[in-house]
Order: C-alpha cells, then sequence, then structure tokens
C-alpha cells in the first residue's frame, strides 16, 4: 500500500520522519451497473443542465453559490493560493489524556510508519507517550486542507487520527434526551443486573459484516446457478474456524500416518482422539459395538 | 498408533477361496437352500472345493409380518454373493443376534463362538481395547452364511482389514434422523453431504441403511489410519452442519440435538464401531436391504422401503454392483488437505 502522505512529526525541537499508510480497509462489495437489456456497463457523463449536451473536462469550472442560482468562479489559481503551503509537518501543538477527547471527534485512523532514519526517534517518542498516556493533537495537512489530528499509541504503533473540528458536530442541545430523574431505583437496580450479565471484555472479532458474507453467498449460489441457503449466517464464523481447525488436525494426522509405526506399538490404544464437545453436552449411550471414546 | 496383530488359525484356511458356485460340481446354494428348508429345515450346504456348512431350522420365520425366514435371507445372501462378499473381505464381523427373529431379544457378539466350524473363517486379532480376541472374519459364503446360522440378520463388518486393522479403506458419514425428520429431510443433507464432496473433490457412495437414514462412504486410498478418516468425516459432517443447521446437526448429545434435525454422524468411523454393509438385510419390518444408490437416485422419489430381499438382487442385475463401482478408486485426503489454505480465514 503506498504512503498517502510523507513527512515529519515535530514538536519543540524534534522530528521525526514519517509516512502516512490507511489504516481501513475498504472492504465493500463493489458493484457495477449495467444496462438490464444486454448487461453491458452503464457509465456517468457529465452533461450541461440547461441544454442537455455533454461538456468535456475543459470546459468545467467550480462555482459556489452564493445565492440561490448565483455563484462566484473559484479558478485552479484561487484554490492554490486558499491551500496551505509547505509545512510538510505534523505539528504537535499539545498533548492530551487520551480520554479528555470525545470519540465523537476520531474520523479516520491513519498508520503513521517510521521513514528511513525515524526508527530511534519513533520509538522514543512512542515510549513516552506510552509512559504518560498521553495523545499528541495537532494539524496536518493532506491534499492542501488542513485537518485536526490525534497521534497516539496502539501497540509498537503510532496511529494518527483524523478528527472533526468543534464546528462539524452537531450539538446535542438541538435535540432533546430525557432527565435522569424519570428513572425509578429498582429499575435501574435490574437494568444494571442486566448489563452485568451481558458484561464482556470488547473483541471485535465477534462481530461480523453479515450483509456482506450474504451478498458474498449468494453471488456464489448464483455462480452455480443456485438459491443461497442464508441461514448458518449467525455462526458461519466459529464454524469456519471448525473446519480449519479440523483440516489442520487432519493434516497433522496425515504426518503422524508417515512415520514410522514400530516404536508406538500399543503405546496408543485410544488412537482417536474424542471430538470436543462442550461440556454440558452428554455422550449418547453407546451399544455395545461401541467403544466408549 | 496401535499395531493390529493377527493371527490366522488353521481352521481358517480352507474356507478362503469358496465364491463360485454355479461354477463348480455342487448344486447351486439357493437351489440346496430351498431343498433344506422344503425337507425338515436341517442338513448340509454343500458350498463347493470341498467345504461344507451344517445349517439349522431354515423354516424359522426371521420377520413375523413378512413371513420371512432364516432360508429366505440365506438366499438372498447367496444370489447377492459376488457383491456382499467382496465388501467385507477381510474384515472382521461384528454379529447382532436375533434368535427369535427381529422382534425377539437381540444380542451384540464380537467374539468368534468357540465351536465355528472349520468352514468358518476366524482369526486372531488384537481388538479395540489391545486384547487378542477370536474373531469372525468375512469374504466367504459359508462364513457368511454362518452368521445367519446363529440368528444374525444384517452383519456388520469394521472399516478395516485383516491384518492392518489400523487402516481404513474408507470413512462413513451416517445420516440419521431425529424423530421428527421425515426421510425426505435425509435426502435433502445427503445431497447437501454430495455438495460439500463436490466441492471437496471427493468421490462417495451414497447407500440407504436399510433402516431409516443413509449411509454417504468415501473410499480411501490404502494406507490412511483410522484417525485421519474419523477427521476427514468429522470435516464433512461439520461443513455440512455449519451450512444447513436447521436440517443437519453433528451434536453428540441426542437430547440436545433439535428433533427435526438429521445427526450427521462422522464417529461411526472410531475403530471397531461399525455400521450395516453394503447389500446387508436389516431386522427391519419389510425385511430392507442397505442399498447402493446411483447419485441421481438420491432425490425426493427415493423410498428405503422399495430395496428388501425380494428386490435387490434384481436390482443387482439391473444395475450392476454401484459400491464396487464407487468404492475402485479411493480418494487421496492428502490432496483433499494440501488443495486447502493453510492457515487464517476465508477472506472475507
Amino acid at each position: 500500500m503506498a504512503a498517502i502522505w510523507k513527512g515529519a512529526i515535530s514538536f519543540g525541537l524534534v522530528s521525526i520522519p514519517v509516512e502516512l499508510r490507511t489504516a481501513v480497509r475498504g472492504d465493500r462489495i463493489s458493484f457495477r451497473m449495467l444496462h438490464a437489456e444486454d448487461l453491458s456497463p452503464v457509465k456517468y457523463e457529465r452533461v450541461c443542465a440547461e441544454d442537455g449536451q455533454p461538456v468535456p473536462w475543459s470546459e468545467i469550472v467550480k462555482g459556489y453559490e452564493y445565492t440561490k442560482g448565483k455563484y462566484v468562479v473559484l479558478t485552479d489559481e484561487d484554490f492554490e493560493r486558499a491551500a496551505l503551503e509547505g509545512s510538510r509537518a505534523i505539528d504537535i501543538l499539545d498533548f492530551v489524556k487520551q480520554d479528555e477527547i470525545d470519540p465523537r471527534y476520531f474520523e479516520t485512523p491513519y498508520y503513521l510508519v517510521p521513514s528511513k532514519g525515524g526508527e530511534r526517534p519513533y520509538a522514543l517518542l512512542r515510549e513516552a507517550m506510552r509512559r504518560t498516556g498521553a495523545v499528541g493533537i495537532g494539524k496536518i495537512i493532506i491534499r492542501q486542507k488542513q485537518n485536526l489530528a490525534a497521534v497516539k499509541v496502539v501497540g509498537d504503533a503510532l496511529v494518527l487520527e483524523l478528527m472533526r473540528f468543534a464546528n462539524e458536530l452537531v450539538d446535542t442541545k438541538e435535540f432533546s434526551f430525557p432527565a435522569a430523574d424519570v428513572v425509578k431505583p429498582q429499575e435501574l437496580t435490574m437494568a444494571e443486573q442486566l448489563i452485568g450479565n451481558l458484561a464482556e471484555p470488547f473483541s471485535p472479532d465477534k462481530y461480523t459484516d453479515d450483509y456482506r458474507a450474504n451478498l458474498m453467498r449468494i453471488i456464489k449460489a448464483k455462480l452455480k446457478g443456485k438459491k443461497a441457503d442464508l441461514e448458518p449466517m449467525q455462526e458461519s464464523e466459529p464454524a469456519d474456524e471448525q473446519v480449519f481447525d479440523l483440516m489442520s488436525r487432519l493434516r497433522e494426522s496425515l504426518e503422524q500416518g508417515k512415520k514410522p509405526r514400530s516404536g508406538a506399538k500399543g503405546t496408543r490404544s485410544g488412537a482417536v482422539r474424542a471430538p470436543r464437545k462442550s461440556a454440558a453436552s452428554k455422550e449418547r449411550t453407546p451399544p455395545k459395538s461401541r467403544r466408549s471414546a | 498408533m496401535k499395531s493390529a496383530r493377527t493371527k490366522r488359525t488353521p481352521s481358517a484356511a480352507p474356507a478362503r477361496s469358496t465364491r463360485a458356485t454355479a461354477s463348480t460340481s455342487p448344486a447351486p446354494v439357493v437351489a440346496q437352500l430351498e431343498a433344506i428348508e422344503h425337507d425338515r429345515g436341517d442338513g448340509t450346504l454343500e458350498l463347493g472345493r470341498g467345504v461344507s456348512l451344517a445349517v439349522s431350522s431354515l423354516g424359522k420365520v426371521f420377520f413375523p409380518r413378512d413371513g420371512i425366514t432364516k432360508g429366505d435371507v440365506m438366499r438372498f445372501y447367496a444370489r447377492v454373493e459376488d457383491a456382499i462378499l467382496s465388501v467385507m473381505r477381510d474384515r472382521p464381523l461384528v454379529l447382532k443376534r436375533y434368535p427369535d427373529g427381529i422382534d425377539g431379544q437381540s444380542f451384540y457378539q464380537q467374539k468368534a463362538p468357540d465351536k465355528a466350524p472349520p468352514a468358518v473363517r476366524a482369526e486372531t486379532i488384537r481388538n479395540e481395547k489391545g486384547e487378542q480376541q477370536r474373531r469372525l472374519i468375512g469374504g466367504d459364503l459359508a462364513t457368511l452364511l454362518y452368521t445367519i446360522q446363529l440368528g444374525a440378520i444384517s452383519v456388520d463388518p469394521w472399516h478395516s482389514r485383516v491384518p492392518k486393522l489400523e487402516l481404513a479403506d474408507f470413512t462413513i458419514l451416517d445420516l440419521d434422523p431425529g424423530p421428527k425428520a421425515p426421510f425426505s429431510r435425509v435426502v435433502e443433507v445427503a445431497k447437501l453431504v454430495h455438495e460439500e464432496l463436490d466441492a471437496l473433490k471427493l468421490t462417495a457412495v451414497a447407500k440407504t441403511s436399510g433402516s431409516s437414514g443413509m449411509h454417504i462412504v468415501i473410499p480411501l486410498r490404502p494406507g490412511v489410519s483410522d484417525e485421519t478418516a474419523v477427521l476427514a468425516a468429522q470435516l464433512i459432517a461439520t461443513r455440512v452442519a455449519s451450512r444447513a443447521p436447521r436440517i443437519a446437526t453433528v451434536e453428540r448429545s441426542v437430547s440436545a440435538r433439535p428433533a427435526g434435525t438429521v445427526y450427521v454422524d462422522y464417529l461411526q468411523n472410531i475403530r471397531a464401531k461399525t455400521v450395516a454393509a453394503a447389500y446387508a438385510v436389516r431386522a427391519r419390518p419389510g425385511a430392507t436391504v442397505s442399498t447402493p444408490l446411483d447419485w441421481n437416485e438420491v432425490d425426493d422419489a427415493l423410498d428405503p422401503r422399495d430395496f428388501t430381499i425380494e428386490t435387490v438382487p434384481d436390482r443387482l442385475r439391473r444395475r450392476g454392483d454401484i459400491w464396487a463401482r464407487g468404492m475402485k478408486k479411493g480418494n487421496s485426503i492428502r490432496a483433499l488437505v494440501e488443495a486447502q489454505p493453510r492457515k487464517g480465514k476465508t477472506p472475507r
């Protein structure tokens, strides 16, 4: 993956060369628009809203609609003049505590990867931030636009999180939310218990994009000319893991089969491992011909 | 891996190669059985090459509702001799004996009877508990008919052969419907198994169990340990159950299985566990037979009650030995494993 930005983290007198790499995978299934009649791809064309004629790129300019139907045109030169120049740097202005930042401000994470020669100061900054629990707040110019950003430690990586400016967030005051005094204490106790029962450490792997998986199943089934069976979506992930686990056990058992047998004679009378089962499930009663596993 | 040492007892030798019936001097076995049954029911069968077997009470009714006798069962086996003997060849046999017919008491017999006649093949093997034990070994008509003489109806062979009892030559999925699952659901699950097998590029033979379920048998190349055979079956069963959890399950606990699901049992592949052989009669009303099927017969029209000791000999003549054809070429588990990604998850 190519770097989307190259520059340096600078704070005080220190400057650490880094690159910005995307930390988010575009995982959407993409579709092409087709003409239903013959399935030929359909393309976009820019047409003039007045006469319906196609307009080539060379004749397109950008306008700001200052009042209904009235535009002021901005040229490339105007954009260039507005663009923030020069500083290929993430200027860290402040260090704050992680939990002081309202998560609504975070927009998109990127990995900060040290450029050549930046490894040692990178590690130094990271360890210092780790020890102090600090998050750096600064500004970064990406594609001529200024962004607010937070730099934080995630494992061995420094992660740059693009942030929203305060004016981009809708204030909660624009909506009405119920006050706390409508809640009865007994109800609160019960609700707290319920939460306690469902309390789990957060494990993001647990949650899967079932819609995407469903779509892929439908696509695969259609390729085979069948209708997809979408039932097992709920547990597809653990089942996949089971199958993989079985595949690797199968592989292992083949490897064992290659070894000479003579040494193992009689040592493993229960040659077959009992399959795993949940602690709650009971063995079914074995008829006489069955060996209890 | 345990080595199953076997010893051939001297008595086993003469009975080994008694397959041909019509071509040898004695009358066809079917005719001899009829004659004995019409006479007093007791007599001696001449099986060719000097092999003989005493039989008795051939008129005894094994299937009361159908009036099918011990002689009928023996005649059936004599008619499908070539097919069933090759299914059983060199395999230890597990007998379920019904001395008073299918409605009476039954019991399993693993050990070869001490007084087994010389024509019967018995060998000392190391059983699943590691003990030396004499067992009946399948492959000839004398031994098969002797098990019926003892009151066994279906005879279950091991999935491995002497002397290498630790190597399985096929792996089985036993589709066992829950109390509320109709046979049509067994068919549905069998089709899913077939699809998974296709996806894994494995071949298999489906057969009716002769009872309420079906067996899907995947032939293996020589040299596969029974442990590997269990895992291969478990892999396929798990794929099927995860794909269609409303109709298929691999849950071992009977009480935890939804009553409308089909249990995809891969555990019958553990050494010394058995399922009924292809072409074996089952102790069920109608004297149904576990019958190998072409995959295109596995559809909604399939009714396991169509395959009985009356119909199967004719079917075998008409359609040939589907089992032998399907089992001829073993699947490579190594190829299966190597075709799969080594680790990680399926790309999403």
